[in-house]
């Protein structure tokens, strides 16, 4: 008399034995991430090596967490760490507060700095969590210095022209245009179009259709 | 402008609403007392109006077009709108235009956060531009001064800081050069905008233009907290809000208050924060070992340096020995009452002097009746100025008697030696007091009498009777202003820290103050006035006293004679520092204490006019510097006296208990609209001294001239000289001669000299550069004091120029 209630009882073993596989073996089997996946940033440089950053703050004075620290200073004359006249001298973000909202990209007036779809980071030491320029800055081919497994360094490459889905102004005339000159950097990634499936002008001047979501994401 | 008579008001229609407003005033200024924020960026309440802007254009009824609320006054009965969609439309086509030229490199700008530009843009602006051409391009940023940086591209041609120059400071070195689109503001060729006020431009620019190089990159506006507070600089007390970013102060900004200092600061004011968080602060207490070779001190703990301290004072006192202290013009009122009720107290003396024998008589500056105020300048009929250079000492205050002496038209004489800033607005100028004739003044009205030490070679006593002669002649009209220069003197002063007053401005043989006190106080004092501080240097000398105690202050520098002062600490067995900085006079210490300061303690100051204002704590104190209070304390309790004062409230409460002048001063007093402008204080009861009015004046002997030691806004002081952006502004060694004397004495401009005093007992003898002034009296030699070594200064002293070839 018991053996039905087991059998009723491993009905849903049964059924869902015989179903499709969702547990990926992480972390030998890596799924891919979404295009707007809210990973550890990137500081991003532009095509010619100079830093995007020009320590302007916002990004500190945004966050949500506190997790930012970012202080400027005067652009050394004879050798200028980014264009203009100031630079951000010192940059950390403490991913122990860190809730990756993403408001520091999206206030970010250079692109400076962009989110990635690393998210691999344990740390031993609270003192590790904080991340200074040394790992946040990408290296001279765009490059993030990560260090972890599945990591491919090269596949953060396009992530320096990050898109504004609105225009800044808030006007939909605007959305999808970019708002920096196609030199903005290297690997600039596909506009993405907003709410209005207008034709939208990449960085590099061609013309994509609409909703085009870029390519090229492990 | 400020001065308004509000007694009659007139009703006007403002949006279809009612309000009163006063004839005459700017209709931009009446709309923001109803309520009604016009936008603007040309128009400062304390400048000209130009409307050069048109940010402010709004509609008049009657009136053709639109009219700038900034130029417009008020008239009765008029109609006024300024939110229609014509304005609104207008608002945003200023905007736009505004910005045409406008680089919007906001997040590389100092400006950014808190720029008017930006505020107005988001407010009143139209969101996106149809400008997409190349924007005007300009050499970014130049330097005009060693303080302030100017970038032409974002400049919005206001007229803010050329105005503040011309009207202002009196220093009309920024300029518009070209026309339309070329405008710009620039300062002449090969001539940096030199000007003590420079800071000001920087603060009053609406746009990121002019931004100061101190400040530069060091923060965004949302990195700092703000605490307003009473600049320490000097005895004018201007108001300003001082910002902080993780425990450091960066920058200190003006707040506008109408008594004093209506938003203005001077660059010593502005920019000196800087040394608070310098590297060479004291920060532990130090002990002389009593085996070792000079500067060898060891580092001791508090607790330790208070024991030590405290066996000395108990020893000496036991074996009547003399115990004094010097200094304390650098102190909180709070401070000051500590040290003052210490050494009466603890110590049992009257030996106690706040000034180094350079100001005024004690009893003359809180014995003054009809009193005058900064406000009282511009109603006067006359100011008579018989004081320092007060552009090189008080700079604010000159700003003040310059506004009343040019915008208001009050007549100026100024009495005594050069004026390098107010000689030239001046009726007519005196080279000595003696050659003043009161018969020269108005026959009716206010007599504005503003009273100094001239230079440090002048005769103090002679200077304050000739200014109660002067007063008891005219009777009633006269408002006498005593003035000295040292940041928190007069509340010193006020605070007791002299031998003949105690606190509260009342001489010490006061019985009814001593009755009160002693309900207060538990210990006995000498009734009679104890030793200033060239007696207490005199006795020192003589190895009459056993404790020195010098509170923030430089005798081997600030004394008139320095080689005795250096002879005194020698001499004296036991020198107790309490300083901010090591100094010379640390070098000759036993135990050096490490002083909380300006920005790290809450309190209250007392300025020139005896207006008390709060000041705040911002940072804390590098390492282990503690308030001054908080070390007498210590110590007296050490010696179980039950000394009270625990906090600076509790001080301030006890201070307003038992000084006269005091009484009814509560922190509750400083606060909303009325407590910005402080409270001032009441008259004491020190006695009038006797006047001995227009004595004759000393002419120098033979071909000597006279000695003129005044101060110079740059020096080698210990702050300004910790600050790395003023280090190094200070005019050098130089001598300032008139140009006929020199002509006389062969001399050329720029050549060598040596000073030497007639008087071979004088000891002065000086190598300095000449520089010709008109300015300088005939007869006069002006030497500023310490730019370099400093050296023994005679009263009365004569003075030989020798030519070095």
């Amino acid at each position: 008399m018991f053996i039905g209630a087991i059998a009723r009882g491993m009905r849903v073993t049964w059924r869902n034995m015989f179903r499709p596989q969702v547990t990926t073996q992480y972390p030998e089997e890596v799924r891919p991430k979404p295009p707007r996946f809210h990973g550890r940033h990137v500081l991003n440089r532009y095509a010619d090596g100079m830093e995007k950053c020009i320590g302007c703050e916002l990004c500190a004075g945004v966050c949500p967490s506190s997790c930012i620290y970012v202080r400027g200073a005067d652009n050394p004359p004879e050798a200028p760490v980014s264009p203009g006249e100031r630079f951000g001298y010192v940059y950390e973000i403490n991913f122990l507060r860190c809730i990756f909202c993403g408001l520091c990209v999206e206030a970010c007036p250079t692109t400076a700095i962009t989110m990635t779809n690393l998210f691999e980071m344990s740390f031993t030491d609270r003192e590790d969590a904080i991340f200074g320029k040394d790992l946040l800055l990408v290296g001279e081919e765009g490059e993030s210095r990560h260090e972890g497994k599945n990591y491919d360094p090269l596949s953060l490459s396009k992530r320096g022209g990050w898109m504004r889905a609105t225009s800044p102004g808030g006007d939909a005339d605007y959305e999808g245009i970019p708002g920096w000159p196609s030199d903005a950097g290297r690997g600039v990634e596909t506009a993405e179009t907003g709410q209005h499936n207008l034709p939208s002008v990449n960085a590099e001047g061609s013309q994509e259709g609409s909703g085009a979501v870029s390519e090229g994401y492990p | 402008m400020p001065e308004n008579d509000t007694l009659s008001t007139v009703p006007i229609s403002l949006d279809g609403r009612e309000v009163q407003a006063s004839p005459g005033q700017l209709l931009i200024a009446a709309a923001e007392e109803a309520g009604v924020y016009i936008p603007r960026f040309c128009w400062h309440p304390r400048l000209r109006p130009v409307a050069m802007c048109r940010m402010c254009l709004v509609e008049v009824e009657g009136m053709r077009g639109l009219q700038p609320a900034c130029y417009v006054p008020v008239k009765e009965g008029m109609e006024v709108r300024t939110q229609t969609p014509l304005v609104k439309k207008v608002q945003e086509g200023v905007l736009e235009f505004l910005l045409l030229n406008h680089p919007l490199d906001c997040p590389v700008c100092d400006r950014g956060g808190e720029c008017p530009l930006q505020d107005h843009t988001m407010s009143f602006g139209p969101g996106e531009s149809r400008f997409v051409e190349e924007k005007r391009h300009f050499e970014k940023p130049v330097p005009i001064n060693n303080l302030v940086l100017l970038d032409r591209e974002r400049c919005i041609q206001c007229a803010r800081c050329t105005r503040f120059a011309s009207d202002v400071a009196g220093d009309p070195l920024l300029e518009f050069a070209s026309r339309g689109n070329d405008l710009q503001v620039t300062v002449f060729p090969d001539e940096p905008f030199s000007s003590y006020f420079s800071g000001n431009v920087v603060q009053i620019c609406p746009v990121g233009a002019l931004t100061s190089i101190p400040y530069r990159f060091k923060a965004r506006p949302w990195d700092v907290t703000i605490a307003e507070t009473t600049c320490g600089g000097c005895a004018v007390g201007c108001r300003g809000a001082l910002s902080e970013t993780r425990n450091r102060l960066i920058r200190f900004l003006g707040v506008d208050n109408d008594a004093v200092s209506w938003g203005w600061l001077c660059d010593k004011g502005r920019f000196a924060y800087e040394y608070v968080g310098s590297e060479n602060r004291l920060t532990v207490p130090l002990f002389r070992e009593e085996t070792a070779a000079a500067d060898a001190f060891s580092e001791v703990s508090w607790a330790e340096a208070v024991e030590r301290i405290a066996e000395q004072i108990q020893e000496v006192k036991g074996a009547g020995g003399n115990i004094a202290a010097i200094g304390g013009a650098r102190l909180t009122n709070e401070e000051a009452y500590s040290l003052s009720k210490f050494m009466r107290v603890v110590c049992g003396t009257n030996d106690v002097d706040c000034q180094l024998d350079d100001g005024l008589p004690a009893d003359f500056v809180a014995g003054a009746r009809n009193r005058a105020v900064i406000n009282d300048f511009a109603k006067a009929s006359v100011i008579v100025l018989a004081g320092p250079d007060l552009k090189e000492e008080l700079p604010v205050l000159y700003l003040r008697v310059r506004d009343a002496v040019v915008n208001q038209g009050v007549p100026l004489f100024v009495i005594g030696p050069p004026q390098s800033g107010l000689t030239d607005f001046a009726k007519k100028v005196f080279d000595t007091p003696a050659a003043f004739d009161p018969v020269l003044l108005p026959i009716a009205g206010d007599v504005v009498l503003i009273v100094g030490r001239q230079s440090a070679a002048q005769d103090a006593e002679a200077q304050s009777t000739w200014a109660l002669g002067l007063s008891e002649q005219l009777g009633e009209r006269v408002k006498l202003l005593p003035i000295l220069r040292r940041s928190n003197v007069h509340g010193a002063i006020d605070m007791g820290l002299s031998p003949s007053l105690l606190p509260g401005r009342v001489t010490v043989d006061d019985l009814e103050a001593r009755e009160r006190l002693a309900q207060v106080w538990e210990g006995e004092f000498p009734p009679d006035p104890g030793r200033d501080c060239r007696e207490i240097l005199d006795a020192a000398v003589e190895g009459k006293i056993d404790i020195l105690f010098v509170v923030g202050a430089d005798p081997l520098t600030d004394f008139p004679d320095p080689v005795m002062a250096r002879r005194a600490l020698e001499r004296t067995s036991f020198v107790v520092v309490l300083d901010l900085f090591p100094s010379s006079a640390t070098r000759f210490a036993d135990v050096v204490l490490p002083a909380a300061g300006w920005g790290e303690v809450s309190g209250t100051v007392t300025n020139l006019e005896g207006r008390v204002q709060r000041v705040a704590a911002k940072v804390t104190a590098p390492g282990q510097a503690a308030s001054d209070a908080q070390v007498f304390r210590e110590i007296a309790e050490h010696l179980e006296v039950d000394f009270g004062c625990g906090t600076p409230e509790a001080t301030l409460r006890e201070i307003a208990q038992v000084a006269p002048a005091y009484q009814g001063v509560s922190l509750s007093r400083f606060r909303g609209k009325k407590g910005k402008e402080g409270v001032l204080v009441g008259e004491g009861r020190v006695a009038p001294r006797t006047s001995s009015p227009f004595e004759k004046d000393a002419r120098p002997l033979g071909n000597g001239f006279r000695l003129h030691v005044g101060r110079a806004f740059w020096d080698r002081g210990t702050l300004v000289s910790e600050c790395p952006s003023l280090s190094g502004l200070r005019p050098g060694p130089i001598v300032r001669v008139h140009p006929e004397d020199l002509a006389f004495a062969g001399i050329t401009d720029g050549s060598s000299v040596r000073v030497l005093d007639e008087d071979p007992a004088g000891r002065l003898d000086l190598l300095r550069t000449v520089v010709a002034d008109e300015r300088v009296p005939l007869g006069t030699v002006s030497v500023p004091h310490n730019q370099d070594e400093p050296f023994v200064i005679r009263v009365g002293a004569t003075v030989t120029l020798e030519r070095i070839d």
